[in-house]
């Protein structure tokens, strides 16, 4: 048995016994970064969770986390200068479906909310993750939804939010209806009606960068694909 | 014939001079349209019209004038020379292809004379409205074409505020390199020197060659930052009047200016390397426009300096050599052998090699860590029975005994923290503790700590700041000896008949009857006491007590994992590739 299954047996046993970040240093010694930064953010503890993610090849999931969650995003930028570490063993951390580049402007226009920019720069990236996400050829990746998002939450463009999600209904992305009525009961105090969009209704091409709809309107920019979700009080 | 739109009269700013608007302009581009006047509507929209160019032919008096019509004229039609001409009464020419209103503007500025050319050739202009459409102006004098260094050579140098520099050149002739290098030097600027040839710039280049030194002077960054003692414009006082306050790598314009008030040394403003222009001057020509001339030339640097310093092509010779080759040192500056007085130098014969320094303990950066064992002393051992008494550690813990100080500790660890004794982890291989806290300096590894260590499965040894304690695991017991004594002797419990039945035997016999040692056989043989024992429960924890001695800690570890003891059993696994090298 090698050092690094020993390791990730420690770790595994820690974790039954309830010590976890015990187990998140032995998945860090066994080179599971990844599995080690997902009970650090579990914990709370977002600057070792960043370090992990970008220990396991994923800076831009660390640099997120300092942005978003720990509200630290100068150290957010300094994550993502550092390149990713080869030779890493998490497979997992292979898979990116997205270009890593808007996972990136993401984060950075997330900094740019934290330190103060105003909600208008978030515009060309919250178009840009439309684009992808309605865009059917394009294989699903939660995390540019989610992000996205909770950046627009984050600018208080909650119109930018409901694009997103529109866009995530018109790519077909699984339980993205879901998600829209429960963000909408949750953060605008209303649930909203999506209808299902038709198997047979063709891929609508995604809207170009810059032409958002105006702040208050909630129908996805330049289609009729679904309808615009009625607000139910 | 082509009618402005804009019927209105061209709007005239009081005091801004004339405004030429160009011909045919569309009359949705002006910028100052003044909204409140309602506008008749358009009878039908008109095609919008690009701005035509004309050919015109500008007459200045001044070859400093025409070379500023030609520096605009360039800059317009993005070119990188323009047509100068000589006229024979001394006026120059310069002929480009402009808007017209904006040649009218070019050439005003210089207070010169425009002529636009048309079908039958060139024609006044009257300097506003259209083109002019008349017959042409009289026989134009005859022009002699010149070229643009031509117009920059009678244009002269005009001056130019002085103003700090980011980057000197100087040109000194040799024999005063060295003390202007010191002076560089003494004022902490960076210098340095570089021979270069000066061929003449106006005349063929088969004239005489002259050759001087250029040094180049710049703000050294690390003198700068240590403060103004070494800054060049604290070298030579303060600003000057109306000067705004030098940036730290600057070079003072006061320096610059005295250095200029020298007559052997000629101070130049170095632009891109390819142009040397006199401190304080400047051409009518931009330095991109002359940069742009010096290429098209095939030079690598032209110098343009005010009379009498002069003119001329410069070609740099080696390479630039750095200041402090001059300095002059002293004799004990020489260079000497290794002759066995310097410290870092040790005879052959009885150098050393590194020697290996004790291992010690030094303090660790705090971490959580698992505490194995606890070395307690004998006023502990009093409170070991307040502590564990009844407690589940008690069952397994077990206590070696030692001179003083005695080691608690358990199968896979005692994991837990106790309110006595020092705590200790094992770091390995096998039964090696350290106290918490600390770690082994300098830093080995898991081989050099066996062989250092050569740890024993029958030995644990406990490594302190000052000595290293070994305990006989032979010599272990379990903790609740401390306080669990003797049980009361088993009194074996016969029944009454059983018992009178013994008492007549024995009477008819003669003998009180007793309890045999051992059982006897029909034959009167002693027979073996069989030994039924009850199954420890815990035996199993004896198993991985005795796989962690011997470093089977997988074992072990499966052991306390299929003993729902998860907790040890990562212990166990965690030692296992701590171990692994």
């Amino acid at each position: 048995m090698s050092k690094e299954e020993s390791y990730e047996q420690a770790a595994m046993c820690y974790r039954r016994a309830g010590y976890d970040l015990e187990a998140a240093r032995c998945y860090r010694s066994a080179g599971a970064h990844r599995r080690a930064a997902e009970i650090y953010e579990a914990d709370r503890r977002y600057a070792f969770a960043a370090t992990s993610f970008a220990d396991a090849g994923l800076p831009e999931l660390g640099a997120w986390l300092l942005a978003h969650l720990a509200g630290l995003p100068e150290q957010a930028r300094v994550l993502l200068g550092t390149p990713p570490l080869e030779g890493d063993h998490d497979a997992d951390a292979a898979i990116d479906t997205i270009p890593p580049s808007l996972r990136r402007r993401l984060v950075l226009s997330r900094c740019e909310i934290a330190e103060g920019s105003g909600p208008d720069v978030i515009r060309p990236v919250i178009a840009d993750a439309c684009a992808a996400l309605a865009d059917r050829s394009v294989r699903s990746d939660q995390v540019i939804e989610e992000w996205a998002v909770a950046l627009s939450e984050a600018a208080a463009r909650y119109d930018l939010a409901a694009l997103v999600f529109a866009a995530a209904v018109r790519g077909g992305r699984y339980g993205a209806d879901h998600r829209w009525k429960a963000w909408s009961v949750r953060v605008l105090g209303a649930e909203v009606i999506v209808p299902s969009p038709s198997p047979a209704t063709p891929s609508i091409p995604a809207a170009p960068p810059g032409s958002a709809a105006p702040p208050g309107s909630t129908a996805p920019p330049g289609s009729t694909t679904p309808p615009a979700p009625a607000t139910a009080a | 014939m082509r009618r402005r739109t804009n019927d209105g009269p061209a709007r005239r700013l009081p005091g801004a001079g004339s405004v030429s608007p160009e011909p045919q302009q569309d009359p949705g581009s002006t910028a100052d349209d003044e909204p409140s006047v309602p506008e008749p509507p358009l009878p039908e929209p008109q095609e919008p019209s690009e701005p035509r160019s004309f050919e015109v032919l500008a007459r200045f008096v001044a070859a400093a004038r025409a070379l500023t019509f030609a520096e605009q004229a360039m800059q317009a039609t993005q070119r990188d020379s323009a047509e100068c001409y000589r006229a024979d009464d001394g006026s120059w020419w310069v002929a480009a292809r402009l808007l017209l209103g904006a040649a009218r503007e070019m050439a005003g500025l210089g207070e010169g004379r425009l002529y636009v050319r048309t079908a039958d050739g060139y024609a006044a202009d009257r300097g506003w409205g259209d083109e002019p459409a008349g017959p042409p102006a009289g026989s134009l004098p005859g022009l002699v074409p010149v070229t643009l260094l031509e117009l920059v050579k009678v244009a002269g140098l005009h001056r130019a505020p002085v103003r700090p520099l980011g980057e000197a050149c100087l040109l000194v002739p040799g024999y005063l390199a060295s003390d202007v290098l010191e002076r560089a030097q003494d004022r902490q600027l960076r210098a340095t020197y570089q021979q270069v040839r000066l061929d003449p710039l106006f005349a063929d280049a088969s004239a005489e060659p002259w050759v001087c030194y250029a040094i180049l002077l710049t703000v050294d960054p690390a003198a700068a930052r240590r403060g103004p003692a070494g800054m060049g414009q604290a070298g030579m006082g303060q600003a000057a009047p109306g000067e705004a306050a030098p940036a730290r790598d600057m070079l003072s314009g006061v320096l610059l200016s005295a250095l200029a008030d020298n007559p052997f040394i000629l101070v130049c403003r170095p632009v891109d390397r390819t142009l040397l222009v006199a401190y304080g001057t400047a051409s009518p020509l931009s330095d991109q426009a002359l940069g742009r001339l010096v290429a098209a030339g095939g030079d690598a640097t032209w110098l343009l300096a005010p009379p009498p310093h002069g003119c001329a092509r410069v070609t740099w010779t080696g390479e630039p050599l750095d200041a402090d080759g001059l300095v002059r040192l002293g004799p004990a500056h020489a260079l000497i052998e290794v002759d066995g007085t310097q410290p870092y130098a040790e005879p052959a014969a009885t150098a050393r090699g590194p020697e290996p320094r004790p291992v010690t303990l030094v303090p660790a950066i705090a971490r959580w860590t698992p505490v194995d064992a606890v070395l307690v002393d004998d006023a502990d051992l009093d409170c070991l029975p307040l502590l564990l008494a009844g407690d589940p550690l008690a069952d397994s813990a077990v206590l070696v005994r030692g001179a003083g100080r005695h080691l608690l500790t358990a199968p896979g660890g005692l994991l837990t923290e106790l309110a006595v004794g020092e705590p200790l982890t094992c770091v390995g291989p096998g039964s090696v503790y350290i106290p918490l806290g600390y770690r082994l300096d300098p830093p080995i590894g898991p081989a050099a700590r066996a062989a250092l260590f050569r740890p024993d499965a029958r030995i644990a040894q406990v490594v302190l700041r000052d000595a290293r304690l070994g305990y006989d695991l032979e010599t272990a017991e379990p903790v609740w000896r401390l306080w669990a004594g003797p049980v009361p002797e088993l009194n074996s419990q016969l029944p009454r008949a059983a018992r009178a039945d013994l008492d007549q035997a024995a009477a008819e016999i003669g003998d009180a009857p007793r309890i045999p040692d051992r059982a006897h056989s029909r034959l009167g043989r002693l027979l073996p006491q069989p030994a039924r024992p009850e199954a420890d429960p815990s035996g199993w924890r004896l198993e991985a007590r005795q796989a962690e001695r011997t470093r089977d800690y997988v074992t072990a570890a499966q052991l306390y994992a299929r003993h729902n003891e998860p907790l040890r059993a990562a212990r166990m696994w965690e030692r296992d590739a701590e171990e692994k090298y």
